[in-house]
């Protein structure tokens, strides 16, 4: 009770103390003079306009956009142990220094590698040049050549929720806990997650708890089904096909209710890491959001926040597939793993415009690593570009650029997903028109969200 | 608060003794090279310095800077022989900008790394959330945060600050000069919470000093983004207009000040807060030329150069603008963070005259220091000369007052120190160990 009592003085004498207030102009304040509300609404009127394109050109349009077409065919050699192997060996060394290396976050190889590239960059990637976490991750290697195939089943009722009551962990360790980059404290936790996914691919199988376990074999898989290429391993052969960017989303496996709460999870996620250092969410937790008082002070609303960001978004995905399946003329039909899988575009694109300054920045500070480690001189870091309106605008270009593009391609992949299960296209088009209307409305909330005064 | 004219005339004999003092001391400090003279150190084992820098959250564009400034800072003394023939080896660790982070780091200085020091922190309310920490661990903890909160006696005997001056003494020593040269009438606009409130008070108690008076004072909910609403409440007949707005709105009120007032407008007076790090020329800022500002060091290096401050720039990689040496659009934080090159140097003049061998001799530093009453202006003090008021651990310094001409900020007064000295308001060499 005295340390609590202690605690509670402390933090009181915090918000109470007279303060220096340095927090500077930066890129949001910037933003701020940018015409973003036209942005707002003429992104949001162009995904408005395609969901009415979508239903009113021909089904065979949809159809045909995402009709992918074979390249290739034929053996190749299994490197994906080697690949592995390697992911292991360079995992292990990044362990090393994240245990004795550097306390610097910005210096330490450790979390450079793990946040910036990893987290950051690594994602965009696999939407390019499709899964490569199945090939760099550090267990199925290990796993394969100790031929622990499990030893008992992982039970399929429970489909995707291990993966996503994972994935909630590392979003909440990602957001709302203390010091994530902290070399030595990420060191500690991806030492855990590496032995309990070691631990649970013995128990379990490699391929089972990759296929509904392990978060980021799940993330990382979905994420590559919208790349223009896609593969597929079978009897020993592998066949590659090309498409438009997203057509593995309709020509793959469907999920079920539990695949699909794991999407919305991974969407909720960076929604509310944007939404969290706005005014609008600082305000409503009380916060002054010109005197931050850190992440310890925003703990339990940020954690519950976070839940509730899920929460609202399933709420609102389900809503619109129930109203789906009760309107129009023909009788019930599963759609929700079906459509939330349409939902990855919008994913990548929040991925790809909150996290494009953290690339910028931090993506200097992990070549000032590299460049360490070879011996070179290091470049010196520079953020002059969140400082110029010129650069800014750019940025903000991209950002938004990347929330209409990825809602787009989303409403062109709800259409088309829907008349694969339901024709003719009108009927398609009224089935998919409230996941259509939720689009056009996250797409709106994405841009304010990107525009919006921020204050932690 | 009344004026206690008794101690106050104490306090500036006492000072200016010290000020009288500053010649001689320079022209010393100039003649004896530090290297030299400890080359018999009998220990050749790093001194550590726990640097608890900003590297993620909030203050991350201000961690960035401090940390090349130290960087910049240990390097010239370890080339220098180091610290009673000592190397000095400065351990990074990141407070997330965060009070409970920063507590936990202070920890892990004293405990896991064996830190003779802890020192760099920049944000109030970490300093205020670790110092108490460091207190516990009795592990002298010297910061770098302008913050009044060392000088008003908050804090405890571990906590100083010699390399910066504090806001209080900052925002008062202003006055004079603005009385004197833009008016006495003053309308102040500033963020309605506790930094805007500081201004506020210490401002108006000062200027009433001189003669003026505030007379409008209002207050912008820090929530706001638009001010519009706001403009019309100042008065007609206001001489000058003292703005204090900081966050992501402070372009958006330029902007809409500049809308508001058109070509007839009061003398518009800032604090470079507002636009620490940012391009002054940038489009949108017109509005500002002819308007002044606070510096607590002129970011632009102007006709009238010292060798000191050209050397501190070279070293840390900063140009005549302020501006980084490999990117000159890469504005640094310059107001703030020649504090870690200056305290830097302190540390080392402290361990030095106290003859510090390890954590056992940590009082014998913070007496050291304590004694210490002025820092001549050379390359260990770039900024100017300073006092330093070893009964509340705080330093005074010359404040700059600069005019934006062609989007640069040109340096137009230095204030005295002693227009920057208040009374005391705690003792904290009567504190015990």
């Amino acid at each position: 009770m005295g340390v609590f009592l202690r605690g509670c003085a402390l933090f009181a004498s915090i918000l109470a103390v007279p303060e220096q207030a340095i927090a500077h102009a930066s890129d949001s304040g910037i933003k701020l003079l940018l015409p973003t509300g036209y942005y707002l609404v003429g992104g949001t009127l162009a995904v408005a306009v395609t969901v009415l394109i979508a239903a009113i050109m021909p089904a065979s349009w949809a159809t045909a956009l995402f009709r992918p077409w074979a390249m290739w065919r034929g053996r190749v050699p299994r490197i994906e142990i080697i690949t592995s192997l390697a992911g292991a060996a360079v995992l292990s060394v990044l362990l090393y220094a994240g245990f004795t290396g550097t306390h610097d976050p910005l210096e330490n190889p450790l979390p450079l590698t793990v946040w910036t590239f990893w987290w950051v960059a690594l994602p965009l990637l696999c939407a390019v040049f499709g899964n490569l976490w199945a090939l760099i991750n550090p267990w199925s290697g290990l796993l394969t050549l100790t031929g622990a195939t499990g030893v008992v089943p992982l039970p399929r009722r429970i489909g995707y929720m291990p993966a996503t009551v994972l994935f909630l962990c590392f979003a909440w360790f990602e957001l709302v806990s203390l010091s994530p980059e902290d070399p030595e404290r990420l060191a500690y936790a991806v030492s855990a997650y590496v032995i309990l996914t070691f631990v649970a691919g013995a128990l379990f199988g490699w391929e089972a708890w990759s296929e509904r376990g392990e978060c980021f074999s799940v993330f990382f898989r979905f994420i590559a089904r919208l790349a223009p290429v896609q593969t597929e391993r079978e009897d020993g052969s592998v066949s590659v096909r090309a498409g438009f960017p997203g057509f593995g989303v309709l020509h793959g496996k469907t999920i079920p209710v539990s695949g699909a709460l794991f999407i919305l999870l991974a969407l909720a996620t960076v929604s509310f890491d944007g939404l969290s250092k706005t005014f609008a969410w600082l305000g409503l937790i009380g916060v002054n959001p010109l005197q931050f008082p850190g992440r310890s002070g925003v703990v339990l609303p940020n954690t519950i926040g976070l839940v509730l960001a899920w929460a609202a978004l399933a709420g609102a995905f389900f809503l619109c597939i129930l109203t789906a399946q009760r309107i129009g003329r023909r009788e019930n039909v599963p759609m929700a793993g079906r459509l939330a899988l349409t939902i990855l575009p919008i994913s990548l694109a929040y991925h790809a415009s909150h996290y494009l300054t953290v690339l910028l920045v931090n993506g200097q500070y992990l070549r000032g690593a590299v460049q360490e480690m070879a011996g070179l001189e290091k470049t010196e870091v520079t953020t002059s570009f969140l400082n110029t309106l010129h650069d800014v605008e750019r940025i903000w270009q991209v950002q938004s650029g990347s929330i209409v593009l990825g809602h787009v391609l989303a409403v062109l992949l709800a259409h088309a997903s829907v008349l694969a299960i339901i024709s003719p296209n009108r009927e398609a088009a009224i089935r998919g028109a409230p996941l259509a209307l939720l689009m056009i409305a996250y797409t709106a909330f994405g841009l304010w969200l990107l525009a919006a005064p921020t204050g932690a | 608060m009344a004026t206690d004219d008794t101690t106050r005339g104490t306090d500036r004999r006492t000072l200016l003794k010290g000020a009288a003092a500053i010649g001689a001391v320079a022209a010393g400090a100039q003649l004896l090279p530090g290297a030299a003279r400890y080359a018999q150190a009998q220990s050749s084992a790093p001194i550590k310095i726990g640097f608890q820098v900003h590297r993620t959250g909030i203050g991350a564009a201000y961690g960035r800077w401090y940390d090349r400034t130290t960087k910049a800072a240990a390097k010239l003394i370890n080339d220098g022989g180091g610290i009673n023939g000592r190397p000095v080896e400065i351990i990074a660790e990141d407070d997330g900008t965060d009070p409970k982070r920063g507590a936990e780091v202070i920890e892990k200085f004293a405990t896991k790394h064996e830190c003779d020091v802890a020192f760099g922190t920049l944000f109030s309310h970490v300093v205020i959330g670790s110092a108490p920490r460091a207190g516990e661990l009795k592990l002298p903890y010297f910061v770098v945060s302008e913050g009044h909160h060392v000088a008003s006696g908050m804090l405890n005997r571990y906590t100083l600050q010699p390399g910066i001056t504090d806001v209080k003494s900052q925002v008062q020593s202003m006055a004079p000069w603005v009385a004197d040269n833009l008016g006495k009438k003053v309308t102040m606009i500033y963020p309605d919470f506790a930094f805007g409130h500081d201004h506020r008070d210490y401002f108006s108690e000062a200027i009433e000093r001189q003669g003026g008076n505030v007379i409008a004072k209002i207050a912008i909910p820090p929530r706001e983004t638009s001010f519009f609403k706001y403009l019309p409440k100042i008065p007609k007949d206001t001489e000058v207009l003292y703005h204090v707005m900081v966050g992501p709105g402070v372009l958006t009120f330029v902007k809409e000040m500049g809308e508001y007032f058109g070509d007839k407008r009061p003398e518009i007076f800032g604090f470079i807060d507002s636009l620490e790090a940012v391009d002054i020329a940038s489009p949108g800022l017109e509005f500002l030329e002819g308007s002044h500002f606070w510096e607590g060091y002129p970011r632009y290096a102007g006709e009238n150069q010292s060798a000191h401050d050209k050397f501190y720039r070279e070293a840390v990689g900063v140009d005549e603008n302020g501006a980084s040496l490999s990117d000159p659009k890469d504005v640094s934080t310059f107001a703030h963070m020649f504090g870690c090159w200056e305290t830097l140097h302190i540390l080392k003049a402290g361990m030095e005259a106290a003859d510090y061998k390890g954590p056992k001799d940590r009082q014998a530093l913070i007496e050291a220091v304590e004694n210490m009453d002025v820092f001549p202006e050379s390359r260990a003090h770039p900024q100017g000369s300073k006092l330093f008021n070893g009964r509340t651990h705080q330093a005074f310094g010359h404040q700059h007052i600069s005019r934006v001409e062609g989007g640069k900020l040109v340096p137009v007064h230095k204030t005295s120190i002693f227009d920057t000295v208040y009374e005391d308001e705690t003792d904290y060499t009567k504190m015990s160990f």
